[in-house]
């Protein structure tokens, strides 16, 4: 073998067990939750847990990465006596199970990163006395042996990755026929069930598949049966051989490409008239439609299931749970919810941070939730859904809620609000968000690296989308994070001002209105403002918009619509000559050149070839709102600017 | 005049000493061929707020935004209609960027030779952007460094 094929069967190793990895800890969280809610272990879970620290030990074994052999093997020999009713799973058993899967990723992380597994022969030999220290049954150690000796005869050859997979169970019978007709061959799929069919009698599930006609659907019930176990395994072995892995910078280039096209497009459907040929004019309704398509194609390509980033947090909730001496349950809704992969990875820190907030200073201990009448098992719900246009993923705990008290006095004593400052339940929430609201009181080595809500803030910004808190104190609080679906696209509001094209992200317009419908006045400060059936409204001066375009102030008072723009409770008006309509934009983001520029996301080209800015509408409100946002911190009532809190 | 490479001009022998030629105002400028990708007419420029005086806007070159900077902003002198004759010259520096002229006038060979120093100005801006002066024939040409150009002003 070369060395690039060796290189080549390595990575596709990394992937497989990456896989894998993953849906061993899934399936380990189940196998807890399970048995803490119904006092049930199921032998499903235990034998898909199995199954998995199998094939990385097979597929180990292959590449004579023996450290990794050994640790999985431990894991093996442990849940081999848990599955076979030698052992009574209890939390230990999870645990140290879960830490020989981070050892194996560990592992993993360092061959894809020096080609060498790294782990040394303590971390292993450490591990495998916790576990065997575990396994206090007297039996364990030699049915352990027991179990070990058929192994290698029954799947010790085929045992590279698509032997030891399980058999999805609509191809269980299927194969087992085939196994009996040609015993010469042995089927692979059937291979998992030959080791276990001497040794467990009748009611154990893999030898069923032996036995075809009536237990069958019990048998592939191996896989098939457990709730989440049979569905992922189906689906892994589907997506080895559907999918490809491609560069995700490809991707993008595919992104800006499409983006290109787009534009082009647009250019030609504009030139067409009545003067064009009919198969001119048909060609180009053709070229219409599959540019489309083809903006949807790419742009899915990049939406990836938030399943895997939830179920990260699974155990993220138990580590941090289990050291503080915590029960919290984990409710995951909305897993498939798809979401931009970039946009995926920038709020993976985030959330985890979140999360462990929440179990840190969310979840009560079980004693206290006792005393205050609540279930001593706490729980965190973790959601994702589509709504109108964006994503949005909450947690939400129903531990002990913000304490607006102490929030309100640390934000005094931090000189981020006045003493006297008049704030409701929100305003007070929105205080942790604050750059200089230290939570250094609270952090421990659980609550993260030191990162600060503002962090979380400033990093679900980034990807243009918003984070909120809801908190009911004693009742629990809620995070969401409200996320666009993609970041190459959005949905925007055109309008004509003066002689340029501006492009206003739909989400945050809240209405328009012609010039009949309000009735602009000056103040002194020079501050325009609108009265918008009695509330007032500020007004984004124009020239900040559209420079080096003298308007009259004629000219000024004669556009027609009034666009109020709205983001966070805070609102202000554009006035535009002309709404030019809603479109799907490509964004195109502003030269690095002049990426200083304060109050735009970035730009988009419109048909004919001329830009468009799109307005960073949290920017612009900022602005307009510096006035109102200073005046208690001036301690007084004093300023003449308009009270800009336009609250509904 | 739209899209003509500059680099397109002359024979193919190495373009060290090759310069464009420019004109703003009374003056003649030059700037190394090895900055310049084309030359375009002037198009329509899309302001950008918050942006300083001398940057005019961006503009859509073949589907890529590149920010437009007059030359007679960034260099302190008074600002013109643009006309007919009025050019961009796109150069690229990291990223690529347009530089407003009154005029564009030829690529010539300016031999490092011919290069004099830029004299002190006495604490004038403007010594940083110049690279040096050359006296070709008749009339003297005024190099600019156009990375110092972009990244000064």
């Amino acid at each position: 073998m070369t060395v690039g094929e060796n290189e080549e069967l390595i990575n596709e190793f990394l992937v497989e067990a990456r896989e894998i990895v993953m849906d061993v800890e899934v399936t380990l969280m189940n196998l807890e939750r399970v048995r803490l809610q119904e006092g049930v272990v199921s032998k499903e879970q235990l034998n898909a847990a199995f199954r998995g620290f199998h094939t990385i030990k097979g597929v180990s074994g292959f590449f004579s990465f023996e450290r990794m052999v050994k640790a999985a093997h431990e894991a093996e020999n442990l849940l081999d006596l848990l599955r076979s009713d030698k052992l009574v799973l209890v939390e230990d058993h999870v645990t140290v199970l879960c830490e020989s899967l981070d050892l194996l990723t560990n592992a993993i992380d360092n061959l894809e990163g020096s080609g060498q597994p790294g782990l040394s022969e303590e971390q292993v030999s450490a591990l495998a006395t916790r576990i065997r220290a575990l396994a206090t049954n007297p039996e364990a150690p030699e049915s352990a042996e027991d179990s070990e000796a058929p192994a290698p005869p029954g799947e010790g050859e085929p045992s590279d990755a698509p032997a030891a997979e399980p058999p999805p169970p609509t191809e269980a019978p299927k194969a087992a026929v085939e196994a009996a007709a040609a015993p010469a061959t042995p089927a692979p799929a059937a291979a998992p069930a030959a080791p276990a069919a001497p040794v467990a009698a009748p009611p154990t599930p893999p030898a069923a598949a032996a036995a075809p006609p009536p237990k069958t659907p019990a048998g592939g019930g191996g896989s098939g049966g457990g709730k989440g176990g049979g569905k992922k395994s189906e689906s892994s072995s589907d997506k080895a051989n559907r999918s490809i892995r491609v560069d995700l910078r490809k991707l993008d280039q595919l992104m800006n490409l499409v983006g290109e096209l787009i534009i082009a497009e647009n250019v030609i459907t504009h030139e067409q008239d009545a003067s064009t040929s009919e198969p001119s004019q048909r060609a180009t309704q053709q070229l219409d439609r599959v540019t489309r398509s083809l903006q949807h194609l790419a742009m899915s390509m990049r939406m990836v299931p938030i399943r895997t980033l939830f179920r990260k947090m699974v155990r993220v909730v138990r580590d941090v749970a289990r050291r503080q001496g915590k029960e919290v349950r984990v409710t995951l809704e909305g897993e498939d919810t798809e979401v931009d992969k970039t946009v995926v990875e920038s709020i993976s820190d985030p959330l985890m941070h979140l999360v462990r907030n929440a179990v840190d200073h969310g979840i009560e201990s079980p004693d206290e939730r006792v005393k205050l009448g609540k279930d001593p098992v706490g729980e965190i719900v973790l959601s994702a859904r589509h709504e109108s246009g964006e994503v949005r993923v909450t947690i939400a705990d129903n531990g002990k809620g913000l304490n607006t008290e102490r929030i309100r006095e640390k934000a005094v004593s931090k000189g981020l609000v006045p003493n006297d400052a008049v704030l409701d339940h929100a305003q007070i929430c929105d205080l942790i968000f604050q750059p200089g609201f230290s939570t250094a009181q609270t952090v421990t080595n659980i609550s993260g690296r030191g990162v600060g809500m503002d962090v979380v803030r400033r990093n679900v910004e980034s990807v243009r989308g918003r984070v909120d808190v809801d908190s009911e104190s004693g009742a629990g609080s809620a995070f969401t994070l409200r996320l666009p679906l993609t970041l190459a696209i959005i949905e925007g509001m055109m309008m004509r001002l003066g002689n340029q094209v501006f492009t206003v992200p739909l989400l945050a317009i809240r209405e328009s209105v012609s010039v009949n419908e309000y009735e602009r006045l000056r103040l002194p400060s020079g501050t325009e403002l609108v009265d918008l059936r009695g509330q007032m409204v500020p007004l984004l001066p124009m020239q900040d918009l559209v420079p080096y375009v003298e308007s009259t102030e004629e000219e000024e008072e004669a556009r027609p619509i009034l666009v109020v723009i709205e983001d966070d409770g805070k609102r202000a008006g554009i006035v535009a000559d002309e709404l030019i309509g809603q479109r799907q934009v490509v964004i195109k983001p502003i030269p690095s050149f002049l990426a200083h520029v304060n109050g735009l996301t970035g730009c988009s080209i419109l048909g004919n070839g001329e830009i468009s800015l799109i307005l960073d509408v949290k920017h612009l409100l900022s602005t307009v709102q510096v006035a109102s946002d200073e005046r208690p911190a001036q301690g007084g009532q004093a300023a003449s600017t308009p009270t800009l809190e336009a609250r509904p | 005049m739209s899209s003509t490479s500059a680099l397109d001009d002359g024979s193919h022998e190495p373009n060290d000493d090759k310069h464009l030629t420019f004109v703003i105002g009374d003056e003649l400028y030059a700037l190394h061929i090895l900055h310049v990708t084309e030359i375009i007419e002037m198009q329509t420029v899309t302001a950008m707020p918050n942006a300083p005086a001398y940057v005019r806007g961006i503009i859509n070159l073949r589907g890529k935004v590149i920010p437009i900077v007059d030359v007679r902003l960034c260099l302190g002198m008074e600002e013109r209609p643009y006309d007919s004759r009025t050019c961009i010259i796109v150069v690229h520096e990291d990223a690529p960027v347009g530089l407003v002229v009154d005029t564009v006038q030829e690529v010539v060979d300016i031999p490092s030779e011919a290069v004099r120093a830029a004299p002190d100005v006495g604490g004038e801006d403007l010594a940083d952007y110049i690279l040096g002066i050359a006296k070709m024939s008749d009339n003297a040409q005024i190099i600019l460094d156009s990375r110092r150009l972009l990244a000064t002003s």
